[in-house]
């Protein structure tokens, strides 16, 4: 990375924890809706489950949650951050400034997933404490799960960008943003491995689908699944084609919001 | 002297792109127009003239459907500073510094060559104790001093400003204009404003293009403008008794009574067809030994070159 590019790097850290700073109260509601809405649902499940869910349940909410949570981190900080620019009026001061726009985009979901990172750790810690159950991860499943939790998220990255692209364009994508981030429950929450194969072919495709699976298994057998690193092979694929595709898309949208004039608009 | 800016043939059409509305506006019209470098070139036009479209085709934040912008003074794309959505061009919630310190890296200055070009923007700018307020405390001057600032930071070659002044109290806007004069003085920086305020432009511009309807309507230096736009108007005031006693003999000149404020006194604007025929309107009023309190010729104001320049009444070239 040249000196250039390390510069906005430390630009894009600093600012964004500038900002968090200035308004702590922001991030810890935050934090607290997301607390709350994982107790409404643990509550609400054990509920129904007549006073009690497994431990094995009990974990995979938490890992889905957790992860459902990162995601949402990873769509926002491309969709959101571009329609936010443009709002406050800030996009093409950042054009004009910057060597490049897609690589910027791409720094700040760096430094968004990094700050992200210790938020989703300080919300995992709190639903283990309020569920009373500990995620037990063995040290020799650290790395494989650090893999497939990166690349997952890199995958909704790439999605991130293809809605940041349309909003370049279109301007107003929150609604698409908020459909969205809820079917991402749907690889969260439910167990695929009950879907017909193909159908489980298909779906894991999807960002972040087969990264779920996969920490899944790590949970549920002792040591690491046979096929581990050959199904991170394929989430490494299907991340590189939604990053590409995702930047490829903004590229064309970057060109026609200049065709059109309507960079700054919101 | 090099050009900055070279613009040939450069049109611009918004069309949009639903199907049930392929309505379309010609922004930009075959633009014409050559700015000198190190000198404040100032970009008239009512609203939707398609001033903002050409500031920011010069910018690349807008595709031409035609048309070229070259900068032949440098042979390549100038450091670019801009200020084109004025105090939104800032984030609120960062300090002066914080602001500073982000806009400076993404232009790739270093920290240590950043922090004493900052010190002396902010002291320029009268900004130097406010540098740890964020920016939404700010007064809207103060923003959109800031943002002069900030695209001042790594010395750009070219500093393009929309609308740098509007909304701002007459202070404000009489010290950014005399910094930006301050700008050009001393770093030999080339300036692009858009204004509508004709009184902005008489007051920074060496050179202004009028523009009507996508197009440069009239180019030229203020002064040969002045001179294009030269009618022989003066303005006397003298005492009211003497008005009465030689008001038979002024009649056979043009001329028209103004409010005056002063009691006692009469004010006058003759209307004359060259500055000769002034001399027989002196000799008359000296036979009558009228003292006059004011003598003084008026010089058409940029806003009235503006006014007919874009009513068509004069068009360039005429």
């Amino acid at each position: 990375m040249s000196t250039r590019w390390l510069k906005v790097l430390r630009a894009e850290y600093l600012r964004e924890l500038r900002t968090a700073l200035r308004y702590p109260m922001e991030i810890g509601t935050g934090l607290l809706v997301m607390f709350l809405f994982f107790a409404g649902i643990f509550f609400g499940a054990r509920q129904i489950a007549g006073g009690s869910i497994s431990t094995e349940n009990t974990e995979m909410l938490m890992i889905g949650y957790c992860m459902w949570f990162f995601a949402i981190i990873a769509l926002n900080a491309m969709s959101v951050d571009v329609e936010n620019e443009a709002r406050q009026g800030t996009l093409e001061q950042v054009f004009i400034c910057a060597p490049a726009f897609l690589p910027v985009l791409w720094i700040r979901a760096l430094v968004k997933l990094t700050y992200g990172f210790f938020t989703v750790l300080l919300l995992g810690l709190s639903l283990q404490l309020l569920t009373g159950r500990w995620l037990a991860f063995q040290a020799a499943d650290i790395l494989p799960g650090i893999v497939a939790i990166v690349l997952s998220i890199a995958g909704i990255t790439g999605l991130g960008l293809l809605l940041g692209a349309l909003s370049l364009v279109l301007k107003r994508v929150g609604q698409l943003s908020s459909i969205i981030q809820f079917s991402l429950f749907i690889p969260a929450f439910s167990d695929l491995s009950k879907l017909s194969p193909a159908v489980q072919g298909w779906v894991s495709h999807f960002p972040f689908t087969r990264g779920i699976m996969l920490l899944r298994s790590l949970l549920e057998s002792e040591s690491l699944p046979e096929s581990y690193w050959s199904q991170c092979g394929m989430l490494l694929l299907d991340t590189l084609a939604f990053a590409i595709i995702g930047s490829l898309v903004f590229l064309a949208m970057e060109r026609l919001a200049k065709r059109d004039g309507s960079l700054a608009h919101y | 002297m090099a050009l900055a800016v070279q613009i040939e043939g450069l049109s611009k059409r918004y069309q949009r792109r639903l199907p049930w509305d392929s309505q379309s506006t010609l922004a930009v019209d075959g633009l014409e127009l050559n700015i000198p470098q190190g000198e404040i070139f100032g970009l008239l036009g009512s609203n939707g003239a398609g001033k903002t479209t050409t500031i920011k085709m010069i910018a690349g934040l807008v595709m031409p459907d035609a048309g070229r912008v070259s900068f032949p003074a440098w042979q390549r794309r100038p450091q670019l500073g801009a200020v084109l959505e004025g105090s939104r061009n800032l984030y609120w919630r960062l300090s002066v510094w914080e602001n500073i310190a982000y806009f400076g890296e993404l232009k790739g200055v270093y920290m240590n060559a950043l922090r004493p070009q900052a010190d002396e923007l902010l002291e320029m700018f009268g900004l130097a104790d406010k540098r740890d307020r964020p920016a939404q405390t700010l007064s809207r001057g103060m923003q959109q001093k800031l943002a002069v600032v900030l695209a001042l930071l790594g010395e750009p070659e070219l500093l393009l400003l929309d609308e740098p002044t509007l909304g701002l109290d007459v202070s404000s806007s009489l010290t950014i204009q005399r910094l930006l004069r301050q700008l050009v003085r001393e770093r030999g920086l080339t300036i692009i404003v858009t204004t509508h305020q004709m009184e902005v432009a008489q007051a920074i511009c060496r050179r202004v293009g009028i523009m009507k309807a996508g197009r440069i309507a009239l180019e030229d230096s203020i002064d040969s403008l002045v001179d294009l736009f030269q009618r022989w108007d003066y303005v006397l005031r003298m005492d009211e008794p003497a008005y009465r006693m030689v008001q038979r003999d002024l009649q056979e000149y043009e001329y028209e009574e103004l409010e005056e404020q002063r009691p006692g006194q009469v004010s006058l604007r003759f209307r004359m067809p060259d500055n000769l025929a002034v001399y027989p309107l002196m000799e008359l009023l000296a036979a009558y030994r009228v003292q006059l309190t004011q003598f003084s010729q008026e010089q058409p104001t940029l806003e009235e070159i503006f006014v007919k320049v874009t009513d068509g009444s004069r068009e360039a070239g005429e």
